[in-house]
């Protein structure tokens, strides 16, 4: 198992490798210029030549990929910002705590929430829980995360008051921001539960376990669940890529300082050095959660684990052994 | 009257089974109206995509006149939806910024199913090294999370309409392109297919003429769930200061004015957002209604 | 006398657009150790009939529109859900056709088994888990197996497994719905023994579902042949195999090819069965019956002789005349 873990993780680095050559690629050719954008048109052609000599700018297209890979590579340097002329990596550092919180929190709560709702949704099948529930996520699903965000900020911290609209000073600040996170990923955490749940339940193996005697409650929550919660897992991953999407329209309009605002910033002043280092810490991380969620998977799933691994999975407790054959059957 | 009744049980004659093959879309728009939602959904996009087209017909105001006088009303007879801050009308300035949110998605859709299908197919089709070289590529666009995606591709290109749809399309490609290769993979095992080899009928004849009708139905129900999906990623981005920028009208953007004078006045940040609102929830409806009657195996 | 008995049994599917009539006035009786053999094509209302037995339809759509189900003298179908617990794989079980899609994917096949004996019996969970690998053993599975996954095992091993599960709480009635459909050949005749050893080891007595003429010859004392939803023949194996008077029973036996007489080609019997949602007037088999003319009506089961009961009413109190 670790080494499938190594194996991924080395499986990651070309795939990086390439995403980098790419954004970079994207970058040289940009036709807006950073020097002209940072300190306007009429700085003299000496003057621009110096700047460009600072901020690494000059020289061919290979030399300066060369520089930028040999620098992560050996000092793990991805470049210093061209407005605050610090490291970008200590700008990410700085910036991860409440993109990290929020996130987290976020997606750990829409499960939380998500998967009881979509189990209540199922068991009620076609009746009036049901249909509410399915209502709800019909309507939640056609509002886009910083239109939610929005909302909330309008609702709790412009006309109740009970929330601050902007910065991270305290806990408070944090409570809208993951509930406008968590609804997205949630109202599909939903939909996947109750639709996997009703695909489970018609399997034949929970028919068996009817005919066995198996009372209705353990049939739902030993047999189906369990099963149901599979392809609920896989969409887990893909959810975390969505909700880091979002972060960044919902640290907009909650103005936190946090990975989203920075790249948003970035943007603005076609800082490439930091565009650069948030696509590729971002895309690190997809890699990682998508690296996790299939170790769970394994985890959860036997067949799924052999195909992983290679091997199957032992069982830990001991069982008890029955005398000697023979004796059993007389 | 025995004799009738003997040839009752046979279904299958050649005949019937052709006939049924020619009602199969007329299957579908059976399902489909029956679907109340879906047609809900389907109403509601056609007004919408006919207010986009005739906005400059029903527009109320000129949506660039303004008029710093009457500016921050709230919304009246005069102005259904308010004035913004430089007085201009809100609601003409949401019938134009849905041209250009509907227009780009739209745009953005074109090109990610033209590249789409063309990448699915040829992996799908020719499979070996061309198949693994495209796949890797699908991978590696893929590692990078869509909307950071968007941004990075949104700030090197630069504002307007067709930069935000590539920005949006080159997110939506790898998952239209592995369901195209999906699809035709599928379609290669069916007999008739190989048939088409093992008679001669060059590949190119076969991609058109087999397979790709098979690759049809799940491509339809993709873009129509695409749609909403483009134009919320596409208003997002414009939200944000990429995309599509002022002084063009986008509903992304004019929430994003909007944000700068919610604290004291809410209409102008809002009504672009239901407008974004109703928007997905007509396409949204719409696309899972077409899919359920594309595809009834689906339907729980 | 009787132990299990099904009366006048009607179990329709309803759904949005339509009734699917699947199972229609089911009348049969099963004596204890005794094996009736239930036959019909794909779709006649056999396993539907076993589901209904143990009220396993499905929840939406599976509705019993008439009849009793009586166990000892006591109808299934008004007992309690805690009566029904013990009913269910304690004394009525059942195996099913594809043992591949039978077994819980995520469950070792040993705790599987032990569930079963735990629902049923009480004892401990270690003592559930020992009957459970004595049960594989039984059912000729390396008992140390018992901690694989199904996906370890291969279809005719899952369908000892299954076999072992129902077995496991010695029940008096073994449902069996096409154990060996999905099996090879070769591995067909290994699991139809294997049941026969453990049904008289256990004294149960089994319903058989099949829709081979094989199976039912070597494994049952009596004979139900459905079609649409509807016992045509029933009685002794002798009966429906010496002395069978149903067209569609004489069909079925004229589509098996035979060692003895040489034949080009076989004589399937044309047509498709009804559409049960969509049953025609009158007799279910006229339309594909060669016999059949404007005066053939929906016909009650008539006993032709003793324990022979056939539904047609071209035998109707004629005694046989079709050959």
């Amino acid at each position: 198992m670790v080494k499938y873990i190594i194996k991924r993780l080395l499986w990651t680095i070309p795939v990086l490798l390439v995403v980098i050559i790419a954004v970079f690629t994207i970058m040289y050719f940009t036709p807006g210029d950073s020097i002209y954008a940072l300190y306007g048109q009429d700085i003299t052609q000496e003057q621009y030549d110096k700047l460009a000599e600072s901020m690494g700018l000059s020289g061919g297209y290979w030399e300066r990929l060369g520089n930028y890979l040999w620098g992560i590579v050996s000092r793990f340097d991805f470049g210093s910002s061209y407005v605050s002329k610090r490291p970008v990596v200590t700008m990410i550092a700085e910036r991860l705590k409440p993109s990290l919180i929020i996130g987290i929190f976020s997606v750990i709560f829409s499960q939380l929430i998500a998967i009881p709702i979509g189990i209540v949704a199922a068991t009620h099948h076609q009746k009036g829980l049901d249909w509410g529930i399915i209502t709800g996520c019909v309507v939640f699903s056609c509002i886009p995360q910083y239109i939610i965000a929005v909302f909330l900020m309008l609702i709790f911290c412009l006309q109740l008051r009970w929330f601050p609209a902007a910065g991270i000073s305290s806990w408070k600040h944090y409570v809208l921001p993951i509930v406008a996170g968590l609804i997205g990923g949630g109202v599909q955490t939903i939909k996947m539960t109750r639709s996997s749940m009703l695909e489970v339940i018609r399997q034949d193996y929970i028919r068996t376990a009817r005919a066995k005697g198996v009372p209705e409650r353990s049939v739902i929550y030993k047999h189906t669940l369990k099963n149901a919660l599979i392809p609920v897992l896989t969409t887990i991953g893909m959810q975390v890529g969505g909700a880091m999407g979002g972060s960044i329209l919902a640290e907009t309009v909650f103005t936190i300082p946090g990975m989203g605002l920075l790249l948003r910033e970035a943007t603005g002043n076609l800082d490439f050095p930091v565009i650069m280092g948030n696509i590729i810490f971002m895309t690190t991380c997809h890699a990682v959660i998508n690296l996790l969620t299939d170790i769970v998977y394994g985890f959860v799933d036997p067949r799924v684990y052999v195909s992983l691994y290679g091997k199957k999975r032992e069982k830990k407790k001991k069982t008890p052994q029955i005398q000697q054959p023979g004796g059993a059957s007389a | 009257m025995s004799k009738e009744m003997r040839h009752g049980g046979r279904e299958n004659s050649p005949k019937k089974h052709k006939q049924r093959k020619h009602s199969q879309w007329r299957d579908v728009w059976f399902r489909l109206r029956r679907n109340k939602l879906a047609m809900v959904g389907m109403i509601i996009a056609a007004i919408l995509v006919l207010l986009a087209i005739f906005a400059p017909l029903l527009a109320p105001y000129d949506y660039t006149e303004q008029n710093i006088l009457g500016r921050f009303q709230y919304p009246n007879w005069q102005h259904l939806f308010g004035t913004d801050h430089l007085g201009r009308d809100t609601l003409s300035r949401v019938l134009y910024g849905g041209r250009i949110s509907l227009l780009t998605s739209v745009i953005a859709l074109i090109i990610s199913m033209f590249v789409a299908v063309i990448m699915g197919t040829v992996a799908g089709f020719f499979g070996g090294t061309v198949d693994i070289i495209i796949m890797r590529i699908l991978d590696v666009i893929g590692a990078v999370p869509s909307m950071f995606l968007a941004i990075t591709i949104s700030a090197a290109l630069g504002s307007g309409v067709v930069q935000t749809a590539i920005a949006i399309a080159i997110g939506n490609i790898g998952q239209m392109a592995r369901l195209v290769r999906g699809s035709i993979l599928q379609s290669r095992q069916q007999q008739y297919v190989e048939s088409a080899f093992a008679t001669g009928s060059g590949n190119i004849r076969i991609m058109f003429k087999q397979v790709l009708p098979n690759v049809l139905s799940p491509l339809i129900i993709t873009a129509s769930m695409g749609i909403g999906g483009n134009i919320s990623a596409i208003s997002g981005l414009s939200f944000i200061g990429l995309g599509v920028q002022p002084p063009t009208a986008e509903w992304g953007n004019l929430m994003n004015t909007g944000m700068d004078y919610i604290r004291e006045y809410w209409p102008q940040a809002i009504f672009p957002g239901f407008a974004i609102m109703l928007t997905l929830f007509a396409f949204n409806c719409f696309g899972d209604g077409l899919r359920d009657a594309l595809d009834p195996k689906l339907k729980q | 006398m009787a132990f299990f008995e099904v009366k006048d049994l009607t179990i329709h599917y309803e759904t949005s657009e339509e009734e699917i009539e699947a199972v229609n006035h089911v009348s049969f009786s099963i004596d204890e150790g005794e094996t009736l053999g239930l036959v019909g094509e794909t779709g006649a209302g056999k396993s539907t009939t076993a589901y209904g037995i143990l009220r396993i339809l499905p929840d939406r759509t599976g509705r019993y529109r008439s009849g009793e189900i009586l166990y000892n003298g006591k109808d299934i179908l008004k007992m309690e859900e805690h009566e029904m617990k013990n009913i269910r794989g304690g004394e009525i079980s059942m195996i099913f056709q594809d043992p591949m899609t039978a077994l819980n994917p995520l469950m070792r096949v040993g705790d599987q088994i032990a569930e079963a004996v735990l629902l049923h019996n009480k004892c401990s969970k270690a003592e559930a888990t020992r009957r459970a690998l004595e049960m594989l053993e039984t059912v000729g599975i390396d008992p140390a197996r018992g901690e694989e996954f199904p996906y370890q095992f291969s279809g005719g091993m899952q369908q000892r497994v299954v076999i072992a599960m129902a077995l496991a709480c010695s029940p008096k009635l073994l449902l069996a719905d096409e154990p060996t459909t999905a099996l090879d050949v070769t591995i067909q005749a290994q699991v139809l023994d294997l049941m026969n050893d453990l049904k008289k080891k256990f004294k149960s007595a089994m319903l058989l579902i099949t829709h081979d003429l094989g199976i039912v010859a070597e494994n049952c004392d009596k004979v139900a042949i459905m079609y649409a939803g509807e016992i045509v023949e029933y009685g002794t194996l002798e009966h429906i195999f010496d002395n069978p008077m149903h067209p569609y029973t004489n069909g079925l036996f004229n589509a098996i090819p035979s060692l003895d007489k040489d034949t080009d080609r076989l004589n399937p019997i044309p047509g498709l069965m009804p559409d049960p949602a969509n049953l025609p007037e009158g007799c279910n088999f006229a339309p594909r019956c060669p016999y059949a003319n404007e005066n053939c009506v929906q016909q009650e089961l008539k006993e032709v002789e003793q324990g022979h009961f056939v539904r047609c009413c071209r035998v109707n109190g004629r005694g046989n005349d079709n050959e």
